[in-house]
């Protein structure tokens, strides 16, 4: 027969597990609090992947600016390609204020390509190097992987996984703002 | 006084001497992965990686990784080592890009002291538990003896055993 004391011991070790398993189930694997998060997104160069035209994060100072990174081999980065193309069409495109950037990482430029055209994606694609520079800075470790830097080129938010419509237009429409702020 | 400043003039150094201090020097400057061999690189490579949680596996290191983003972590490691980057400024940077958890084993500062004392608080307070828990049944069993045990004898009853026994010896 357990003692008081021991009887307590063990529905206390239960009682924590239990909670942590709980708290466990109340958080969302995709949403990782990121090292990056309020501070200055790193700064990279690229060329468009169809048109070769130069890029530099820094040079987007003052626009919002949803950083993607996919590949074409990726099964999750179909899901979310068309919402990030609407995500351009509708606050993006000639409008300075924001910028849709999809970097493909351990991918070819072919293969890019065709992916690209496939799911009809008209703002700004880019190849990472092959030593992976931009993906590492970015502490990349799956795809897809999505990055909200502010007009100030700050990271404001960082989602892992398939980007859904909630997040997208929770989180873009607060950057834009933000951004215009003074 | 004249004297005394050319007693203490210096005198510009001459090759073998410059070659001397750079000998001496060298290995404690930044530039002195120059002289690192690529074996010594690719022992500092495998040293550092082993540290490294590979991003995308279960329990296994970029070192005993072949995954691709492991191969390109191995890849910038490499590149920092040959740059003279030191091993702590390697893993530094990767944990301010991934976070603590890009670390096989949390750092012995901060919360992460907590991690490595945590199973030597236990080993202890278990060992102290086992000890008190024997310490207790010792003290039970010798006290239990106590009160069984017939109380000592006294002079006089030694006296009659020794007489008895005296007693028995004759009669053989």
């Amino acid at each position: 027969m357990l003692k008081s004391w021991q009887f307590w011991s063990v529905m206390t070790a239960i009682g924590i597990l239990t909670g942590l398993l709980a708290f466990g189930f109340t958080r969302n694997p995709k949403i990782v609090k990121s090292p990056l998060i309020n501070l200055p997104a790193a700064n990279f160069s690229v060329t468009e992947l169809n048109t070769g035209e130069p890029l530099e994060l820094a040079g987007l100072k003052g626009s919002a600016v949803l950083l993607n990174f996919w590949a074409s081999w990726c099964a999750a980065c179909r899901d979310e390609a068309h919402l990030l193309e609407a995500a351009h069409q509708k606050w993006g495109g000639d409008k300075e204020n924001f910028h849709v950037i999809g970097i493909a990482v351990q991918d070819t430029v072919e293969d890019a390509r065709k992916f690209a055209k496939r799911f009809g994606k008209t703002y700004y694609l880019a190849l990472d190097n092959p030593e992976g520079d931009i993906g590492l800075n970015y502490g990349v470790y799956g795809v897809p992987e999505s990055f909200f830097i502010d007009a100030e080129g700050i990271v404001r938010f960082k989602q892992i996984g398939a980007l859904t419509k909630e997040v997208i237009w929770e989180q873009v429409p607060a950057l834009i703002e933000r951004s215009a702020k003074p | 006084m004249n004297r005394m400043i050319r007693r203490f003039q210096i005198r510009p150094i001459s090759g073998i001497w410059m070659m001397t201090i750079l000998l001496i020097f060298l290995p404690f400057s930044p530039f002195s992965v120059l002289a690192l061999t690529e074996q010594e690189i690719q022992e500092r490579v495998l040293e550092i990686t082993h540290d490294l949680r590979c991003p995308t596996c279960q329990a296994l290191s970029v070192k005993d990784s072949t995954a691709k983003f492991s191969l390109q972590i191995k890849a910038k490691v490499r590149k920092m080592v040959i740059e003279g980057q030191s091993a702590e400024d390697i893993k530094d940077y990767f944990v301010s890009r991934y976070g603590p958890w890009i670390l096989m084993a949390p750092k012995k500062e901060g919360l992460g002291l907590v991690f490595w004392l945590l199973p030597v608080a236990g080993l202890f307070l278990a060992g102290g538990l086992i000890g008190l828990r024997l310490y207790r049944n010792q003290h039970r069993i010798s006290q239990s003896s106590g009160e069984d045990s017939p109380p000592p004898l006294t002079k006089q009853e030694r006296e009659v055993i020794a007489k008895d026994l005296r007693q028995f010896e004759e009669d053989d």
